[in-house]
């Protein structure tokens, strides 16, 4: 049986969606028998995935230039690219930024916020952030997407064996929720 | 008689109706948004989009012709619903995430039912200010579909005319009165536009987060705040009220005040708060007690705010002839026959001595609607010097009947407090001078008033309503608020109206 390589990257999300992705629990065996190799993830801290990675499943919106470049990055080594959890798919609580402008956000935070002492905008060795938070499908093709806050591991579950299966997977009736 | 063909079925059609209400008859659900059963269609959103004899129309506002052949569930519907909902979905606020009616949402429920699992087109492209000044309503444009449901229900069935959609495309947004914040428009907070939102735009504060629609329980009643007594349900979780809505099936016709819809609820949210501070009454379950205090020269005063076995039990107690009201009644209201139905059906309105949007809100808006809509005729007369203060008259007339010298035979007489009726039925129309009073030592006063005055210099006992405390009494007892009891009630148009319990007494 050829195993499928599977890569999963943290964007701008809270990780929930991580959890679950682990939340399968015994389901991560039966999707491991059916060919589901894990080769990167935020446990591994590489940034992006190893070339040739057939799955690549996308956590988090898109929010600093540099998550703009790894997200760009998982296109070119992945075959599929799956967006998951409402950050990845809609944009989702970061989005909320998307109602002002980058530079009053930046005064707000570190000019006026009474807890910041040094009353300076951190400039170097951080990433930028964009103008606006965009979902992933904004900036490279998305070809799955699992809505959810976080998703059910059922809904996670149910486009992984499909895919691994080589099956079209169907997000239907309570698997699809974005609430 | 029209035949027309559904999915290759063949129907015969008698009535005149549209292509969607047909379709729903026989069994065949076809998706709307902009679409409400009581209001005049439009056909803004397009998503109940069917196919006739090839051509794409909306459902909703198509008459049905002789010789149509409708489709209703193609692949290319499916998929043109999908789209027309991506771009319903786009360049606005549309994340159910932090929407305070999300799971309990039209607009996310057909999200789900087409599949739409993320967005094709940008979001947040316009940005609109969120409009907090109303007391009751949070009113949010970003999160706007302009399906136009809220300026329908505001002109058509409120007659407030307050809404209007401002601008062109992608910047078109709903307005109050041509632009200002709604807390200071001329909207009178009947909180029709909250109802029949099917997005988050128009939002309930004193309701949010308090429990969704199919979470609570569906409760229908009438409305004690006014002698109207207009239908509503009432929604209730764990015993708690979540919000007040108005009942489109009652009498009234969906049509709800500021009165029904907010006050009482938070006024009885605070009552409950503050109970442990008085000695709770129910006047028929613990007659003992004010068996107890009385003596023989005891008086009652008792109001409108009471209900009718209410106001039964304490002329049992006192006797009749010892109870008296505690304001003046014109005795006028008695002789009201017209039903609401016929309100709406004259030619002009003679209004003394009443603000149509203040109180007995509902009948204001049925001659305010009647007056901009259908062109019918009012006359307003603001002061008037009538031997009681405060009593308020309409006189429908119909035109037809001025040389028959009708014009004037018709008349209601509205009430001050809602059950005023029922006192004159039980008491009479009597009152307490100041001779009289002074035969009795101790006055014991009945209402459900907060504002009350202690009468006269004797021991007076207030039964009352109130979350605050109350000087000048020997003691104030607190009676249990009209959603807490079973009782009947007369309304200004002579009905015997029954209201049930909603909650049990005491139940925050």
């Amino acid at each position: 049986m050829n195993s499928k390589r599977v890569a999963t990257i943290w964007c701008e999300g809270c990780s929930g969606c991580h959890m679950s992705f682990l939340d399968m629990d015994e389901r991560l065996v039966d999707l491991i028998k059916k060919g589901m190799e894990l080769s990167a993830s935020p446990l591994t801290d590489l940034k992006v995935p190893p070339f040739e990675t057939d799955i690549g499943i996308i956590e988090g919106s898109v929010a600093t230039d540099t998550q703009e470049e790894e997200v760009k990055i998982m296109r070119e080594r992945c075959k599929i690219i799956i967006a998951i959890g409402d950050c990845a798919v809609f944009g989702g609580i970061p989005t909320m930024r998307n109602k002002f402008k980058l530079q009053e956000l930046y005064n707000r935070v570190y000019n006026e916020a009474e807890t910041n002492q040094n009353k300076e905008i951190p400039n170097e060795e951080i990433s930028k952030l964009l103008e606006k938070v965009k979902p992933v499908n904004e900036v490279i093709d998305v070809d799955y997407y699992i809505p959810g806050c976080p998703p059910t591991p059922d809904a996670i579950y149910e486009v992984l064996s499909k895919l691994l299966e080589g099956k079209e997977p169907e997000l239907k009736g309570k698997l699809l929720s974005y609430e | 008689m029209k035949k027309i063909k559904i999915n290759g079925k063949e129907y015969f059609v008698e009535k005149e109706t549209t292509v969607y209400e047909f379709l729903k008859n026989i069994g065949i659900y076809v998706p709307t948004l902009c679409y409400h059963p009581y209001l005049r269609p439009v056909g803004s959103c397009r998503i109940c989009i069917i196919k006739d004899r090839g051509r794409y129309k909306n459902s909703c506002a198509t008459l049905i012709e002789d010789g149509m052949d409708i489709e209703t569930h193609t692949p290319d519907l499916i998929e043109a619903r999908r789209w027309i909902l991506q771009f319903l979905f786009g360049e606005r606020n549309h994340y159910c995430m932090y929407c305070a009616v999300t799971n309990d949402c039209e607009f996310q429920n057909l999200g789900y039912y087409v599949g739409l699992d993320h967005f094709h087109f940008p979001t947040f492209k316009n940005i609109f200010e969120l409009d907090n000044s109303h007391e009751f309503i949070l009113f949010d444009n970003n999160r706007c579909v302009l399906c136009s449901r809220c300026i329908r229900v505001c002109s058509e069935v409120g007659g407030h005319f307050v809404l209007s959609e401002i601008n062109k495309g992608i910047s078109s947004l709903i307005v109050a009165d041509g632009g200002i914040p709604l807390g200071k428009s001329s909207c009178v907070s009947c909180g029709l536009c909250v109802q029949v939102c099917p997005t988050g735009t128009f939002i309930d504060k004193y309701s949010m987060y308090l429990g969704r629609s199919w979470e609570t329980e569906k409760i229908n009643s009438f409305c004690f705040s006014c002698p109207v007594a207009c239908g509503i349900e009432i929604r209730v979780r764990n015993g708690n009220i979540v919000k007040v809505l108005s009942n489109w099936e009652s009498f009234t016709k969906g049509l709800i005040c500021y009165k029904g819809r907010y006050l009482s609820v938070i006024k009885h949210r605070n009552v409950l708060q503050n109970r442990k501070h008085f000695r709770n009454v129910n006047i028929i379950q613990d007659s003992y007690l004010i068996e107890s205090i009385r003596t023989k020269s005891s008086v009652a005063l008792i109001d409108g705010t009471l209900f009718n076995e209410e106001i039964q039990k304490i002329t049992e107690i006192f006797g009749t002839e010892n109870t008296y009201c505690l304001y003046k009644i014109n005795p006028k209201i008695n002789n009201n026959k017209i039903t609401f139905d016929e309100l709406d059906k004259y030619d002009a309105y003679i209004i003394y001595g009443w603000n149509l949007d203040k109180d007995y809100g509902t009948i204001g808006s049925v001659i305010k609607r009647n007056y901009r809509l259908k062109n019918k005729k009012m006359f307003r007369i603001e002061e008037v010097k009538d031997f009681i203060k405060n009593s308020i008259f309409i006189y429908p007339a119909c035109f037809e009947y001025i040389n028959n010298k009708r014009f004037w035979e018709d008349e209601i007489v509205l009430p001050t407090n809602t059950n005023d009726i029922g006192v004159l039925k039980y008491i009479g129309n009597k009152y307490l001078d100041e001779e009289l009073v002074k035969e009795f030592d101790k006055i014991f006063i009945f209402t459900r008033n907060s504002d009350v005055l202690p009468l006269y210099e004797k021991d007076c006992y207030l039964f009352t309503y109130t979350d605050r405390q109350i000087e000048g009494f020997k003691e104030v007892f607190l009676l249990p608020s009209e959603y807490e009891i079973d009782g009947t009630f007369y309304n200004v148009f002579n009905q015997l109206i029954s209201v049930k319990s909603i909650t049990k007494e005491g139940v925050l």
